[in-house]
């Protein structure tokens, strides 16, 4: 099998999954005990407006017939109209969605600078007091709630700051007063990507861009580094692994500089393992990602999923979850094809 | 000289205590000589090997004793010294080449990444160049430079390792069991390969191994360990014609055709001791049929008993020259 | 067990801190169902506090914790709030072992489509954010401890499943197994008696990971307003972060600071135990 037929294969294998994924989500919501309508106007509310909104809703059929109805709406993308306020779900998911994808970007990248770049130190020093120390650092990292984690860092760094007289870092938002960045020309397109990092340097505006990555400083970090446990875990252990095979020890025997010996040969080699957590943490970097926006009222998908549960706003609640899972699922088919190019001995 | 090694010891500090792998070895390994080391698994040969490069893994230390290259003291070299020995001056050949080159790197990036890690002035179409030139020498097919090593066979792997060792002109080559992991056949051009070397280049050799037919071929001394410590040691044909130190005698008489592959030192009756806890005297008294009340009570001393001939043994005791 | 090097210390340090936790939740909850409060009482203002007031004070030598909004000791809510959280973690723990288990012990030995129907099922599921799925269910289900601990459960059950049904696929080559089959046992004795006792050590060290995870998805289902309601005698740490966290701009830092420190020491011991177990049964990386 060649390339392209393994990730054809592998595109194919993740239908029924998502079809089992959108099913369960269908299934919780029309079948657990609890009537979502009910629940989001309150019992006070006249059964006769119930009954309307239930048929607006389509809430009124047969449930096989609700099901068919619910699943031919998500081929044409069509996430149904949120209780709240009548709008189609998808819009909205669409709209939010560029701020969590900049902060799980940046938070990414700090999680896996983070996690590799200690767990990759701690095992060229293994047992040593540093090791111990990364390895304390790791695991608190790993119990810590993402949100408390938060509140500190926001306390530390933006609201004591703030009652010392000092402004050193925003404590909420994605940007400071004012409109969003708008974009701007990139090979004679308009280009607005929602990423407001990314928006700025389109625009040229230098200033939006700074007051962006502020903004951005804290929530990556929190989730950043609420993350990087994972990932100082299996750096380690996998370089603790690679570096005690032979390979390793023959690059020594040939004098190459450690530095070599730990990053080109230990790293490359525990790196596709990592690469494997990085696809298996993104669903738990978005589970993050919805405490780490509720904390620092950062304007995504988190705090949509947040408002719709303070609302009981069950089509937006299940748009939200079939999206997140929709995302994973791509990921993950995005990871596996990257391994399989990453990894000369894997034969499709 | 070339290799001079003085009363080195190693041992591994294990949360069982301290494994005492190599205890007090001393020997010499003259220019374009080649020097067998034999000894069953677990008698500290390997670590041995690999101490001369300082190359034990962690947690095993050099504990005394010295190493010296054309006098130059290598155990207590820097970093950065020990650096420009590595590969050099001393090259090393390990047991599996399955395990020993870089799974993701293609057989001429090892040889291009070495090389330019000595000879940094050296670019990167030279290196390629010298690596096709030595692989053709060692009969690896040039097309194969572009493979990835798994796709390389247990023989052609073995050859690309010995050509990595000899990329630089060491002056030494230590080569751990190079022939263990191959079949017979495979094992037969190998060491036939090495034979040739032998006689081409100023390459001094230290062959490790387990296989007396292995060294019976291609070595001009032959050093016999047990458990941590050299207790013979003589030019090849001593040691196969009037072999001194009981183990060894046990060891031919096993051995109906020194010829034969198979001629393997597993075989002795008895056990290798636990080398945590090394015994008073001699470590062979176990399994040795002459061992008599001072053999248990004082270790023996690796003494010259006739010219060339060294053997630590109180057999032979008062006939020290 | 043996307890040696680094993983050996990591157990007995974790046990340590979960034994010194969960005899602390025995004995308040205790204490608090007898009528007898130590300090404060948790739910009565140890601070004169006029109504309509906040009553956040900050450390002292007597309330060494501060109090909180309602003028409440931090300190006596610290000894008393983590008994809900205990609960909800090792109940979702209890769940998870009693299906993702046998039913990973099964997928793994008849093989087949059972076996296929279920890993694909519990692959979807394992992709999903937990989370959002445990959000999802306890936004529907309704908050209440069993209900909490069920929304947790589903999220993790893929994990025990998967590593199970790995463990089998192997185990069930070996001789012994074998063998014992051959003798003409039957099944479930197979299933249970000779592969199960194999399995053990990788579901104890995923087992107290999870725990950890539970914790920390109940806290975070608490800090969005899905958790367990705040109904009797007790208070909880996953609330006290909560309602503390409106005082966040008062500067009261430490109505919330404390209450999450003892979540993270609660996650942290469970995740030292998970990290050391798997180190003291993982040859690799005990040298």
């Amino acid at each position: 099998m060649g390339l392209k037929a393994y990730v054809a294969t592998r595109a194919i294998l993740t239908v029924p999954m998502l079809v089992i994924l959108t099913t369960i989500v269908f299934l919780i919501v029309r079948v657990l005990p609890g009537d979502p309508v009910l629940l989001h106007f309150g019992k006070q509310v006249n059964p006769q407006a119930v009954e309307q909104v239930r048929h607006i809703l389509g809430m009124d059929k047969p449930i096989h017939l609700q099901y068919l109805d619910y699943m031919a709406g998500l081929l044409r993308g069509n996430l149904g109209i949120a209780f709240s306020n009548y709008q189609p779900v998808s819009e909205q998911i669409f709209s939010a969605f560029p701020a969590t994808l900049e902060l799980t970007l940046y938070s990414i990248i700090v999680a896996v600078l983070v996690g590799v770049l200690l767990g990759a130190r701690a095992s060229s020093k293994y047992a040593s007091v540093g090791d111990t120390s990364i390895r304390a650092f790791g695991i608190v990292s790993y119990a810590i709630p993402v949100f408390f984690l938060g509140l500190i860092l926001q306390y530390l760094f933006a609201i004591y700051p703030n009652e010392l007289g000092h402004s050193l870092l925003p404590a909420t938002g994605r940007i400071s007063a004012g409109d969003a960045p708008q974009g701007g020309e990139f090979f004679g397109v308009h280009l607005q990507t929602g990423l407001y990092t990314v928006d700025a340097l389109l625009g040229g505006s230098l200033s939006q861009f700074l007051d962006a990555a502020r903004h951005l400083v804290l929530p990556s970090l929190t989730l950043g580094i609420a993350l990087s446990g994972v990932f100082i875990r299996i750096t380690r252990s996998n370089m603790v692994d690679v570096l005690g095979q032979d390979f390793v020890t023959a690059a020594r025997g040939r004098g190459l500089k450690e530095r070599t010996v730990l990053y080109s040969y230990g790293l490359r080699n525990a790196l596709l393992p990592i690469l494997t957590v990085l696809g298996l943490q993104f669903a738990a970097l978005l589970g993050g990602a919805i405490l780490t926006e509720t904390t620092f009222a950062w304007g995504g998908l988190g705090t949509y999923l947040y408002r719709s549960i303070e609302g009981y706003d069950y089509t937006a609640i299940q748009g939200a979850v079939i999206f997140f899972g929709l995302l994973v699922a791509l990921v993950s088919l995005v990871i596996d094809v990257l391994y399989a190019y990453l990894d000369p001995r894997i034969k499709y | 000289m070339s290799l001079e090694v003085s009363h080195l010891s190693v041992s591994y500090f294990t949360q069982k205590g301290e494994l005492r792998a190599v205890r007090d070895a001393s020997f010499s390994l003259a220019k374009r000589e080649t020097l067998g080391l034999v000894g069953e698994s677990g008698c500290g040969k390997t670590t041995l090997g690999f101490a001369l490069a300082r190359l034990v893994p962690r947690p095993g230390k050099v504990v005394r004793g010295s190493v010296k290259l054309d006098g130059k003291e290598i155990l207590t070299l820097g970093d950065k010294e020990l650096r420009k020995i590595r590969g050099r001056e001393i090259a090393m050949v390990f047991q599996d080449p399955t395990t020993s080159l870089n799974p993701v790197k293609r057989v001429k990036d090892h040889f291009v990444e070495a090389i330019r890690a000595h000879q940094p002035e050296t670019s990167k179409e030279e290196a390629v160049a010298k690596c096709r030139q030595i692989l053709s020498d060692l009969g690896v097919p040039e097309d194969r430079m572009k493979d990835y090593p798994h796709q390389l066979s247990g023989g052609l792997k073995q050859r690309v390792m010995i050509g990595l060792a000899l990329a630089l002109d060491p002056k030494v080559l230590v080569a751990d069991e190079p022939t263990t992991s191959l079949d017979v056949i495979i094992e037969a051009q190998i060491l036939d390969l090495i034979g040739r070397l032998k006689a081409k280049t100023d390459l001094s050799m230290l062959l490790v191994t387990h296989n007396l037919g292995v060294v019976a071929e291609v070595a001009d001394r032959i050093a016999i360990m047990y458990a941590g410590e050299i207790m013979e040691l003589a030019d090849a044909r001593t040691i196969f014609r009037s072999p001194l130190f009981p183990y060894t005698q046990l060891l031919l008489k096993l051995v109906p055709n020194i010829e034969a592959e198979s001629a393997s030192l597993e075989s002795i009756p008895g056990s290798p001791p636990d080398l945590t806890k090394p015994r008073v005297g001699c470590q062979f008294v176990p399994r040795c049929p002459f061992a008599f009340a001072r053999c248990r009570v004082e270790a023996p001393v690796l003494t010259e008993v006739e010219p060339g001939h060294l053997v630590a043994c109180h057999l032979y005791a008062g006939k020290e020259k | 067990m043996r307890k040696e090097g680094a993983g050996g210390k990591m157990v007995v340090l974790g046990s340590g801190m979960i034994i010194v936790l969960v005899t602390m939740m025995v004995l308040t909850t205790f204490l608090a169902y007898s009528g007898i409060y130590y300090p404060y009482n948790p739910n009565l203002a140890a601070v004169n506090c006029a109504a309509g007031k906040l009553c956040a004070v900050p450390p002292s030598p007597k309330n060494i914790m501060g109090t909180n909004q309602l003028g409440e000791d931090i300190f006596t809510h610290m000894l008393y709030g983590g008994s809900t959280m205990i609960q909800v973690a090792i109940l979702s723990v209890l769940i998870c072992l009693a299906v993702g288990v046998p039913l990973g012990l099964f997928a793994g030995y008849v093989s087949g489509l059972w076996d296929r129907a279920a890993s694909l099922a519990m692959d979807s599921l394992y992709a999903f954010p937990g989370l959002v799925l445990a959000i999802a269910i306890a936004s529907v289900l309704g908050t209440g401890v069993v209900n909490l601990a069920i929304s947790i459960a589903v999220v993790y059950i893929p994990s025990y499943f998967r590593v199970v049904r790995s463990q089998v696929l192997s185990l069930k080559e070996y001789p012994f197994v074998e063998a014992v089959k051959v003798a003409g046992a039957r099944t479930p004795h197979v299933l249970f008696r000779q592969i199960l006792p194999n399995v053990i050590p990788s579901i104890a060290v995923i087992g107290s990971i999870n725990v950890a995870d539970a914790v920390l998805t109940e806290a975070g289902l608490t800090y969005l307003g899905l958790g367990v309601p705040l109904a009797g005698v007790l208070p909880d740490w996953g609330w006290d972060i909560y309602y503390g966290k409106t005082l966040f701009l008062s500067g009261a830092w430490w109505a919330w600071f404390f209450p999450g420190m003892m979540i993270v020491l609660l996650a942290a011991g469970f995740t030292l135990i998970g990290e050391g177990l798997g180190e003291v049964w993982n040859p690799k990386l005990r040298r």
